[in-house]
């Protein structure tokens, strides 16, 4: 008798297959939706379109418009640009590192939730009946509202209530970012396996020590190699903050962007390009070491 | 096994020599400190500091604008019902919904296409 399709693995063939037409269905009534019009993604001007990837093979270091003509004004911006991009996205990196720490710290039970058992029998009143859910719960929600505000939402926000200020840029980037590495630690000291806790639990370890001792020093290595593809991250929004006013990547593409000087924006956006690919190959190899 | 047991200087022994064995890197470890630096040096090199939030001018800013981010309905008496009151309104009014559908449309949409894109590269770019 020939074998069943469930037993082939069709059964898991149709949930995929469901899937899919679930997926695609939810992306036509997306379309329908919005009232998409393919016509419409056709530009309007398409001799501006060429203009402007054409000006991407000959990119410029000094002014386009002829401005203080003798200096490589262009490249002297590019060059603070990069700088500054590197510094905002440095600095609060700096900020959401450590919170992200704390945050992720107090957002996972793998530290007290090994004890609960006996200590549920024990105390009806116990730290994880009541206090350790709620530290947990209230440090995950807070990490979620940090990280579901984007970046550049903060930087609005915070460019009303400051004004335009390098720390309010700093700020921007840095409360997105550590609500973001409080999740992802956590979820990492979580997937760590517990045995080394376990054992020093055993061997009559507070709490605190079978964290630091027993689950970060084995969730380390995915947690560094993860920060470091945050810092890439942190580098392409410090760019776009320029869009708002400071003085990154994006600061100048937008000012050449404006008067059209298509030649100056594609040298500032080879610029970044030529940042995110080199802090993207020294991350991947330094991460490649840490996962291996 | 033969020979006498482990005593616990051996066994600490052992442990030493196992931690001096143990793998390690001088260019991640280099790379990481290299690391640390340039997160510490942007505070120097870029001159920021948090000081110039707290200018009376900043923290006057910051009052009038606590002040006016609160929705009108939330203003003065009311607290906890007058801000769900102001969420529902804003829900269930004309720009509140079909903003979150849209939302909602716009990602779906353009996790499809970044999906359908990384099917097409996956191949390519795999080692």
């Amino acid at each position: 008798m020939a074998p069943r399709a469930a037993e082939l693995g069709g059964g898991r063939v149709g949930a995929r297959g469901r899937l899919f037409v679930g997926l695609l269905t939810a992306g036509v009534l997306s379309w329908l939706w919005l009232g998409l019009d393919p016509a419409k993604l056709l530009p309007r001007a398409p001799h501006r379109l060429v203009e402007f990837f054409g000006a991407a093979l000959h990119p410029t270091l000094v002014s386009e418009a002829g401005v203080v003509p003798d200096r490589l004004i262009v490249g002297e911006n590019l060059l603070q640009g990069l700088l500054n991009t590197v510094l905002f996205a440095a600095a609060a990196m700096s900020l959401a590192i450590p919170a992200g720490f704390v945050l992720g710290f107090l957002g996972t039970p793998a530290w007290w939730e090994d004890d609960c058992e006996g200590a549920r029998r024990r105390s009806p009143f116990c730290f994880c009946r009541f206090l350790g859910p709620l530290l947990k719960n209230g440090t995950r929600l807070l990490a979620t509202f940090l990280r579901s505000i984007h970046e550049l939402f903060w930087a609005v926000l915070l460019l009303a209530a400051f004004g335009p200020l390098p720390s309010t840029g700093i700020l921007a980037l840095f409360l997105p970012f550590a609500g973001t590495l409080g999740k992802i630690y956590a979820e990492m000291v979580e997937e760590t396996p517990r045995d080394a806790g376990l054992a020093l639990r055993d061997l009559g370890a507070r709490p605190v020590q079978v964290f630091l001792f027993g689950l970060l020093p084995r969730a380390l290595p995915d947690m560094t190699a993860y920060t470091l593809y945050r810092f890439e991250c942190a580098l392409r929004s410090s760019a776009v903050l320029g869009f708002f006013g400071f003085q990154t990547l994006g600061y100048f593409i937008k000012l050449s962007f404006d008067e059209n000087l298509y030649h100056e924006v594609w040298t500032y956006l080879w610029g970044l390009v030529l940042l995110v690919v080199l802090t993207d190959s020294l991350s991947g190899a330094l991460r490649r070491r840490f996962v291996a | 096994m033969t020979g006498r047991p482990a005593t616990p200087g051996d066994r600490l022994a052992e442990v030493r020599r196992l931690h001096a064995e143990r793998p390690r890197s001088r260019l991640l470890r280099l790379a990481l400190a290299g690391f640390a630096l340039l997160l510490v040096a942007s505070w120097f090199v870029g001159g920021f500091g948090f000081g110039e939030l707290l200018t009376p001018r900043r923290l006057e800013n910051l009052d009038r604008f606590l002040e006016e981010i609160r929705p009108p309905q939330a203003r003065g008496e009311g607290g906890l019902l007058a801000w769900l009151g102001w969420g529902f309104d804003l829900l269930l009014s004309r720009r509140g919904l079909p903003s979150m559908l849209s939302t909602l449309a716009i990602s779906i949409l353009a996790i499809l296409l970044a999906f359908s894109a990384a099917l097409l590269l996956a191949p390519s770019g795999s080692r």
